[in-house]
């Protein structure tokens, strides 16, 4: 498969160093703008494409985090949980004290404990990650129905949503939160010694540990980091939708979030992709699920097309990893 | 089988390999490592073909494809990691390769029975309803026997079967092994325990550097005979080191203890000094050096460097701080291969070569990747390279090099010439030499006594998870066997 992508790409003499993997993904981009252009030109219109990325904001900085995780060798199902839970007890606060700020801290703070507590379990009990997470998720997840009795949260302050729908320039704020996450995130794995650890963590535990990295703290800290970006989309999806319920985090959620990455490019078995590339993967689900919008599609029938989308990447990537060894 | 010869690309892992077998009659297999045990015996098991030679079963010659042919000859192997389904019962287990079975339903009777009496023949009274989850190693070893057993073999390999067996169980494996040879099955056993040849073995084949050697019966041969085919004869070594060292202890090493990795072990180690450790595989002398830098568990027991002139107990922490670990295990320990060589050097530097706020300075990481490179003269075409495409020799070096840019004060080698090619063996001794003459203390860890003698200043004897003697730096060829096979013999009575 791999092959004979580069293949036909020399076929067509474009020489290339690419990754055959951005190479796929590259080219069902372009499919779906190509698709877009013929079928409903209104797409391109400025406001639509501000729009898409309002709409990408929430799972880009889900998927931001999640890359974050697997390139270090983990995953994490909890996010999305871990962002509705987040949203929930920062709007209480909201609503009960009427501050802002804190509120939008408690996100934040909920966020990151949340992401510790999967970190701890992981790194320093040895627990396997899906597992962890997967608990996690179903206890956020239990914790949020239960304090809600599944009753979206409304009338956070007037304020709140002042300041996170105003638009700068045009855009709207979760755009500009979403390129300062991106950019921070990507100087953080590619320039840091942070980043560099969890590459060389994701590609062998073993030969970090005798070259004296500290594998547990930068397992954990990648945990915390995810559960931060959890905390930060939790305030922009409670911004974007005006309330803040259970099921902001339902399971649909999460298979955003891993197409998303294994498509930008993340390996899933770790050590490799770009948080960028995770970023990208985020607004090309974005733009499938418009396309199936568009063509009156149903919803099922896009999770079920999702599914295939991870079962081919991940099998490219793993054809990859083969040819590589 | 005759004149076996194999080739893995340019290395020749069989030259001129030759064995025979009798009905009813247990030939030991012995070399050092990467003599060519395992090749010849997986050629024999039909896992891989030789490039030359012919394997006669009853003077009629034979080609084997795969291990399912080889087990229609009657052909069967053990192998040293026992293939086991630990949530399987004990019949299934054996049966796993052909259940018996009526229009796809298995009989658990049938099993159930034949299992019972195989097991039986064996001596061995296991319940066949018993999880092997629950069973001691010796026993997951008659369950692998009674496996092979249900080929009907005429000839067993037995890849190492006592390392991890008690002594009570190795007693068990050798009445067992005493049942098979008069049933008239041919068994070929290996080991690393020269003892437990005189035990159970009729012969003895001693392989070295590919090629069978010697074939003896066992009355005609002895323990340091054996050692000394097996280590081959030492053309006259050359010490690459001058005498003069300095007598400042560096580190000192007092009763440490690790479970059952270490027994006991006390010893010290000079400023500059090449501190051989001689032992032979599974004696613990891997373990010994891990456990002093905390790699394998906290160990009991004193670890002393000298500061400022004085010696200071350390933990195991500190000491992995200014130690370089160069692990027997490249690729799974010492380099991370599709990672490029930049980044490989920069891992155990990542403080050196970032700066505030922990950013990568990328000039000083380039800086450090070009100085090994030139340093070791490593073949790369640029530091961006991934190290999977280096050859060994070059990833060794890589090893070597990010070690030495972090300056340690200790240097543990365990094996850190296996598997590569003369011309780069010479050179990792070099380098090692280099640095012990600029005051880095070395325990070097070889199973090649040429190589161990031309460098070490001095030789620490392990066995059987024990320190059990020190040798000065002109110990002949003789002592150095002679100490290991006396340790040997000493530990077996």
């Amino acid at each position: 498969m791999v092959n004979m992508i580069t293949r036909i790409l020399n076929f067509g003499r474009i020489k290339t160093k690419l990754n055959p993997l951005f190479l796929t993904t590259g080219l069902m981009f372009l499919a779906a703008l190509i698709f877009l252009f013929l079928n409903s030109p209104e797409f391109f219109w400025l406001n639509n494409i501000v729009n898409i990325f309002n709409q990408c904001a929430v799972l880009a900085i889900l998927s931001l985090g999640m890359s974050i995780v697997m390139i270090g060798g983990g995953i994490d199902l909890s996010l999305p949980a871990n962002m509705a839970l987040s949203a929930i007890f920062g709007s209480t606060i909201m609503i009960l004290t009427g501050s802002v700020p804190l509120g939008c801290l408690i996100m934040l703070i909920s966020g990151v404990a949340i992401g510790s507590l999967n970190g701890f379990a992981i790194a320093r009990l040895r627990m396997i990650p899906f597992v962890v997470t997967l608990a996690t998720m179903t206890i956020c997840g239990g914790i949020s129905v239960w304090v809600t009795n599944s009753v979206s949260i409304f009338n956070q302050p007037e304020k709140f949503f002042d300041i996170f729908l105003a638009r700068v320039l045009g855009l709207p704020l979760s755009i500009y939160i979403l390129i300062i996450c991106l950019i921070m995130t990507q100087i953080a794995m590619s320039f840091t010694r942070f980043g560099w650890m969890v590459y060389a963590v994701g590609t062998s535990p073993s030969v970090c540990k005798v070259s004296r990295i500290p594998v547990k703290q930068v397992l954990f800290s990648t945990y915390v980091l995810a559960g931060f970006l959890a905390g930060v989309s939790a305030i922009v999806v409670t911004a974007r939708l005006g309330s803040a319920s259970a099921n902001i985090g339902n399971d649909s959620v999460i298979l955003d979030i891993v197409t998303a990455c294994v498509i930008g490019g993340v390996s899933i078995y770790g050590g490799k992709g770009r948080p960028v590339g995770a970023c990208l993967g985020a607004v090309l689900v974005v733009i499938l699920g418009n396309i199936l919008n568009l063509l009156e599609i149903s919803f099922f029938i896009g999770l079920m097309l999702k599914g295939f989308l991870i079962i081919f990447f991940v099998s490219l990537d793993g054809l990859l990893v083969k040819q590589n060894e | 089988m005759q004149n076996i010869k194999k080739t893995y690309g340019p290395i020749t892992a069989l030259s001129n390999a030759s064995i025979l077998l009798k009905e009813g009659s247990v030939v030991a297999l012995v070399g050092a490592n990467g003599a060519g045990k395992s090749t010849l015996m997986n050629i024999l098991g039909g896992i891989t073909a030789q490039d030359d030679g012919e394997l006669l079963v009853n003077d009629k010659k034979v080609n084997f494809n795969s291990p399912v042919d080889a087990a229609r000859y009657g052909i069967q192997f053990v192998h040293q990691e026992l293939s086991i389904f630990k949530t399987m019962t004990v019949a299934e287990n054996i049966f796993i390769n052909q259940f018996p079975a009526q229009f796809g339903i298995i009989s658990k009777q049938v099993i159930e029975s034949t299992t019972k009496q195989l097991l039986a023949e064996l001596g061995s009274n296991l319940n066949p309803h018993h999880y092997v989850e629950s069973l001691s190693t010796g026993d997951c070893q008659m369950v692998v026997i009674a496996r092979a057993m249900l080929g009907n073999p005429k000839i067993l390999i037995l890849d190492e079967p006592t390392s991890s067996l008690s002594k009570y169980e190795k007693e068990k494996l050798n009445l067992v092994i005493g049942r098979l040879k008069e049933a008239g099955v041919a068994i070929i056993y290996i080991t690393h325990f020269i003892s437990e040849i005189f035990e159970v073995c009729d012969s003895v084949t001693v392989m070295r550097n590919g090629v069978t050697i010697s074939s003896q019966a066992i009355h005609e041969t002895d323990n340091s005979k054996i050692i000394e085919l097996m280590l081959g004869d030492v053309a006259s070594i050359e010490k690459k080191r001058k005498k003069e060292r300095s007598e400042n202890i560096f580190l000192k090493v007092d009763k440490l203890q690790n479970e059952n990795k270490v027994k006991e072990a006390s010893f010290e180690l000079n400023k500059g000094e090449i501190l051989g450790i001689w032992g032979l595989l599974g004696s613990g002398r891997t373990e010994l050096v891990r456990s002093i830098i905390g790699l394998d568990g906290e160990p009991k027991g004193t670890i002393l460097i000298s500061r400022h002139g004085k010696l200071t107990p350390v933990s195991t922490e500190y000491l992995s701080g200014i130690t370089a670990y160069v692990s027997e295990d490249r690729r799974g320990e010492g380099v991370l291969l599709p990672m490029s060589v930049l980044k490989n050097t920069a891992l155990p530097n990542l403080k050196k070569v970032s700066g505030n706020l922990g950013m990568i300075m990328l000039n000083k990481a380039r800086n450090l990747a070009t100085r090994v490179i030139n340093s070791l003269s490593i073949k790369v075409s640029n530091f961006d390279q991934t190290v999977g495409t280096l050859s060994g020799g070059n990833q060794q070096k890589i090893v070597f090099g990010k070690w030495l840019e972090t300056e340690p004060d200790l240097l543990i080698l365990d094996e850190p010439t296996r598997g590569l090619d003369i011309s780069a063996k010479g050179e990792i001794l070099k380098i090692a030499t280099d640095l012990a003459n600029n005051g880095v203390s070395i325990l070097f860890i070889s199973s090649e006594l040429e190589e161990l003698m031309k460098i070490s200043d001095r030789y620490l004897i392990i066995s059987e998870r024990y320190v059990v003697a020190e040798l000065p730096g002109d110990s002949t060829q003789d002592t150095l066997i002679s100490a290991l096979s006396k340790n040997v013999q000493g530990s077996a009575a």
